[in-house]
């Protein structure tokens, strides 16, 4: 007897579904999100360019 | 209760060597008692820091004793100065080497490989080093690149971390731009990433993206979140692609992303093989040379403006013949790779 195979898509976007939950889950672990307010508090960069810098 | 005892020291300065630090200086000295040539790095004890801060970097060099980590001598102070004396070496920093010419690829992963086992002791003991750079890499007597400079490093807390403001610009993680100062392991892996990357394309052109693509805070946000600082694509071909993979695998800006541990590095590069490792390249105006190291007749590539190519093999009696093969105008990158990987 010939067996017939259903093949559908549900496997594939399930695939594809978790992939996009990882991604998510990768993106809000990422812990180094620049800080802005941060950023802007930093003195001038060309004077620190080539040096050592002592952030408060 | 037993009283600490005093006892002096006697040296006397004999050259001074490395750039200033902020409130210190290195000297060659000779040790008049051990008869012997020492460095002594003289740091100004500064307003407001206790006899535990002074130290803090000789009992982290102390502790992180290992094969691949500059041993210190003795520590001792003065009214106004401390002094932490180390043995001298005379074939001086990674950054001479690197000044002087290209490493091949053997040579860098065999470097790499002291520097990560120095770097894993010292990890081991709970600091992070925060400060590894080509001039912080000594090289021993016996060829062998040992970590030396603890002045940035700190002890971690139970979670892992340690807090320092005081950072090298030039060699920021990313993570810096978070603004919290508190760091982990992961802060050196990048740094020993950096340092890779570094013995690859040389300093010349380090210094020439950082000067390029870094001109305010927002630039350097934006290149090392994109990964085009250091930029990716600039290995020479004689760079193994694995090891160019491992390098770009601890430069990760997503710290998850990089290896968690110097060991997982070590064994990463474990397996890289062939002739590849062998070139030694040099780069003169708009061609690139590579020649074979340790072997009698040398074969050599010169490659002009990533087109014109002509390759030969060196005799000792100072005759060549050329490799046809690879005599070529419009040679592709990819020819050239392939002949760098085979030898052939």
């Amino acid at each position: 007897m010939k067996k017939i195979v259903i093949k559908t898509n549900k496997t594939h976007l399930t695939t594809r579904t978790e992939k996009i939950n990882q991604k998510l889950k990768k993106k809000e672990l990422v812990v180094n999100r620049p800080n802005t307010s941060f950023i802007s508090s930093l003195p001038s960069f060309n004077k620190v360019k080539d040096g050592f810098l002592t952030i408060s | 209760m037993i009283p600490y005892q005093r006892a002096e020291v006697s040296f006397k300065k004999i050259q001074e060597i490395g750039p200033d630090g902020q409130n210190s200086k290195v000297y060659i000295v000779h040790d008049e008692h051990l008869d012997a040539e020492l460095v002594i790095k003289e740091i100004d004890k500064a307003e407001g820091f206790s006899k535990n801060d002074f130290f803090e970097e000789a009992r982290n060099l102390y502790s992180s004793s290992h094969p691949n980590v500059v041993q210190i001598s003795y520590a001792c102070e003065d009214v106004d100065k401390i002094y932490l004396a180390s043995p001298y070496y005379s074939n001086g920093s990674l950054k001479d080497i690197m000044r002087s010419r290209y490493l091949t690829a053997r040579e860098i992963i065999r470097y790499s490989t002291h520097i990560l086992n120095g770097l894993h002791n010292v990890h081991s003991k709970g600091l992070i080093h925060f400060d590894i750079k080509p001039d912080n890499i000594l090289i021993s007597d016996r060829n062998e690149a040992l970590v030396s400079d603890f002045g940035l490093t700190k002890a971690t807390n139970a979670l892992g971390e340690a807090v320092q403001k005081k950072l090298y610009v030039k060699q920021y993680p990313i993570e810096v731009f978070r603004g919290t100062h508190t760091y982990d392991y992961r802060f050196d892996i990048y740094q020993i990433g950096l340092l890779m990357y570094r013995m690859c394309v040389g300093d010349n052109e380090f210094d020439e993206q950082y000067k390029m693509k870094v001109n305010s805070w927002d630039d350097f946000v934006e290149v090392l979140s994109k990964k085009s600082f250091p930029d990716r694509k600039a290995y020479p071909k004689h760079i193994p692609k694995k090891l160019q993979t491992i390098i770009n695998k601890c430069l990760n800006p997503d710290i998850l992303l990089r290896y968690q541990s110097c060991i997982e590095i070590v064994n990463a590069m474990s397996d890289i093989d062939g002739p590849i490792l062998d070139w030694l390249y040099s780069k003169e105006n708009e061609v690139e040379i590579w020649k074979e190291t340790q072997k009698e007749s040398p074969k050599v590539i010169k490659l002009c403006n990533n087109e014109t190519c002509e390759a030969f093999i060196e005799y000792a009696d100072g005759k060549t013949r050329r490799i046809t093969a690879l005599c070529k105008d419009n040679i592709k990158g990819k020819e050239v790779i392939s002949f760098l990987e085979n030898g052939k």
